[in-house]
């Protein structure tokens, strides 16, 4: 029977991530979600946001009548454990973050792609085929004769395409082809992006194989070791990285990427991109950016396992941890044969050396105070903290204040009086830029006013302005006297 | 990296980076009533954190471990009068003390030792070996107890009626190792913890084989007091 092969690979396929998650019962809901969240803008997320994120978005669907009993931690954990999400852990990150598998991401897209179909078979891609046979059949070409006459034939057609413009006759795309044609190029587009998934996924695999077999090859030095050591880069020599490569040094060329931003920047100018949804325009408008964003991920990952892999077959590290290994398993093996006879909190002549000492002192005995087992008095609330000068001149470098105006507030007000502090200042005249004028102040008052005494009451004073927003605000700042003498400077 | 050269004659740069004097100099400068130290007062923090133990981290305490490494000459000096070595593993930023090794010298001990249960050194044989794993993959260990109690089952004695009691243990081996800073809590993840990558320098090689060397001894003393033929029996598992 013909179908056999089909049914067996599709029975298989119908175990895998990918199709059970198209099948699953609440398949619309998962997708809808997991698109939602990791596919649309984020492509990742740490752990705490996800799960805040899903359980808003999870009582919503309840609110609706939908049966989702569970929270959405234990969603999260069987989505994982079916392969609908992946988990990991960067280096440096204080929480896991979350990610979708290259299944769910296919699933995605699959759907997607049907929910808006684009005309099965359209002008634009027939012509792109076309192009690129063409391209082919003329690069793989080694007759220096016909290349030539292709040539001139372009050349020919070229001039006459000149001539005709000149003669008034221009052909423009009409709208409806142009739109089709943009269409098909997003949605070629867009494929480019779903690719890198799968290139990173491969090459994380790549990884965990070579050192899997670097661990296993026991003795003798195997073919993956004696290439490392050979300086090959496996990672990047795959067929994988090759391909990567390839497609990076293109993304990464100046002449390239030109071309790329000069050629976007005029489709975009023209008329016929109103008519595009706003999400193809952003999708276009961010063309390069992501590109080069999940372009470098991929190569930095690349890049990483080619580090990471070198050091670990040059440093050696490999026979110490296959040694490790072994003595691991041996042990686990012993304790197993005495499991048995043994009892589980039965204390060994072992002890692990920690890296923690405890100090013991008489001085550390401290007579019981029962006070400090009473209540606690009610909190209070505590004064805010000061705001240091050097902090003050960083805001004032990052914020347009309008010292003109507060120059001439101070000398408005030391015309009526010897001196001015800057509360008094803010007495007369309301606080317009909200803490920008306290800041704008404490700034002016720092290169002409001078400080109160530095301890005591005149230190410090409590300012008190209405913010932009209505809310009355007080500040503790340094008391700083503006005075009549230095009217000249604040010009 | 100036830093690593300890009581370098660089003395202006390094003022510029820390408010004190370089530790060579400031000997008398007190920096309390009372203090007869000769240190600064960073390289006594250092000195302290590594006292209290369990680790100094490159990443929680990103201020300190420049100065470790910079005063590295000078704090294993106080480090020795105390008997301690001090271990650094550059690559991971971490550093932390150990009893030094002085031979047929009886010196006092200031490290505590975690006695082990019988289950508790199994868990920290699994632990290890994830950590293991985890470093060919080039990954941080992550377990959860889930999968510990999991894989742990194959430890649960033949005919054992109480499965509750035997994962009560493992939690409580577990919360032991925990209190011990080898497992650390992830945030946001329940149950989950990360592998502390000091262990691969606490449990190492030679530690591994002492003891399975402590279990045959334990085989052999069961089987000597005439439990029948245990010890075939375990070698044929193999």
């Amino acid at each position: 029977m013909k179908a056999d092969k089909h049914i067996a690979t599709y029975r298989r396929m119908r175990n895998q991530p990918l199709w059970r998650l198209l099948a699953a019962v609440n398949g619309p809901t998962i997708i809808g979600l997991l698109q939602s969240h990791l596919y649309e803008k984020e492509r990742s997320l740490p752990a705490s946001i996800l799960f805040e994120r899903l359980t808003r978005d999870l009582e919503g669907l309840r609110a609706q009548g939908d049966d989702l009993p569970q929270p959405a931690q234990a969603y999260v954990a069987s989505w994982l454990s079916d392969g609908y999400l992946q988990r990991r852990f960067p280096p440096g990150a204080s929480e896991e973050e979350y990610e979708l598998s290259t299944a769910s991401l296919e699933a995605i897209r699959f759907l997607s792609g049907i929910a808006k179909p684009h005309s099965a078979a359209t002008e634009s891609r027939l012509s792109l085929v076309i192009q690129a046979l063409q391209g082919l059949a003329e690069d793989t070409d080694a007759d220096k004769q016909r290349r030539i006459e292709r040539l001139k034939a372009e050349q020919v057609r070229i001039d006459k395409e000149i001539d005709a413009i000149h003669k008034g006759r221009m052909r423009v795309l009409p709208r409806d082809a142009a739109l089709e044609r943009i269409r098909e190029i997003i949605s070629l587009a867009d494929d480019l992006t779903g690719d890198f998934r799968r290139v990173r996924d491969q090459f994380e695999q790549l990884n965990r194989d070579l050192r899997e077999r670097i661990m296993d090859s026991e003795g003798n030095r195997g073919e993956v070791l004696d290439s490392l050591f050979a300086g090959i880069d496996l990672i990047a020599e795959s067929e994988a990285g090759r391909t990567f490569s390839a497609f990076w040094r293109l993304l990464t060329d100046p002449e390239q990427g030109a071309m790329l931003e000069e050629s976007l920047d005029s489709v975009m100018s023209r008329e016929f991109v109103g008519e595009l949804e706003m999400r193809e325009r952003r999708f276009l408008l961010r063309l390069t950016r992501n590109l080069l964003e999940q372009g470098g991920a991929v190569h930095e990952v690349l890049q990483t396992f080619a580090r990471s892999l070198k050091h670990f077959v040059q440093s050696r590290e490999y026979l110490e941890q296959r040694r490790v290994s072994q003595l691991l398993k041996e042990a686990q093996r012993t304790a197993l044969t005495i499991k048995d006879a043994v009892k589980a909190t039965e204390p060994l002549e072992y002890s692990l050396e920690l890296t923690s000492s405890r100090l013991h002192s008489l001085s550390q005995w401290v007579l019981y105070d029962p006070s400090l087992q009473a209540e606690p008095e009610a909190m209070r609330e505590g004064e805010p903290p000061p705001i240091d000068l050097e902090s003050v001149s960083e805001l004032v470098a990052q914020s347009e204040i309008d010292f003109r105006t507060l120059k001439e507030h101070v000398r408005a007000l030391l015309a009526e009086r010897d001196q001015a502090s800057i509360g008094d200042v803010l007495e007369h005249f309301p606080a317009e830029q909200g803490l920008g004028t306290v800041v704008g102040l404490l700034a002016l008052g720092s290169r002409y006013g001078i400080r109160g005494t530095l301890s005591g009451t005149d230190a410090i004073e409590t300012v008190a302005w209405v913010g932009e927003d209505d809310q009355g605000r007080r500040a503790r700042i340094p008391k700083i006297y503006f005075l009549r003498d230095c009217l000249d400077e604040l010009v | 990296m100036n830093w690593s050269d300890p009581g370098g004659e660089d003395g202006a740069s390094e003022g510029t980076l820390l408010p004190l004097e370089d530790a060579e100099q400031a000997s008398d400068q007190a920096l309390y009533q009372g203090d007869s130290g000769e240190l600064s007062l960073d390289t006594r923090r250092v000195l302290v954190q590594l006292l209290a133990g369990p680790s100094l981290d490159g990443q929680r305490h990103s201020r300190l471990w420049p100065i470790m490494i910079r005063d590295e000459a000078v704090i294993c000096g106080r480090l020795s009068e105390l008997f301690l070595q001090l271990v650094i593993d550059r690559d991971q930023q971490v550093a932390f003390t150990r009893q030094a090794d002085t031979g047929d010298l009886e010196a006092p001990r200031l490290l505590r030792r975690a006695n082990l249960t019988f289950l508790d050194s199994i868990v920290l044989l699994h632990l290890r070996q994830r950590l293991t794993q985890a470093e060919a993959h080039g990954d941080r260990a992550v377990v959860s107890t889930e999968e510990i109690v999991e894989l742990l089952g194959v430890y649960e004695q033949v005919g054992n009626t109480d499965r509750a009691l035997f994962e009560k243990r493992i939690h409580a081996s577990i919360e032991k190792i925990k209190k011990h800073s080898i497992l650390h809590k992830i945030r946001a993840s329940e149950n989950r913890f990360e592998i502390s990558p000091t262990l691969k320098l606490l449990f190492s090689a030679e530690e591994i084989q002492v003891l399975t060397g402590i279990y045959k001894g334990m085989g052999a003393a069961e089987a000597s007091t005439g439990q029948e033929e245990k010890m075939p029996s375990g070698e044929n598992r193999e």
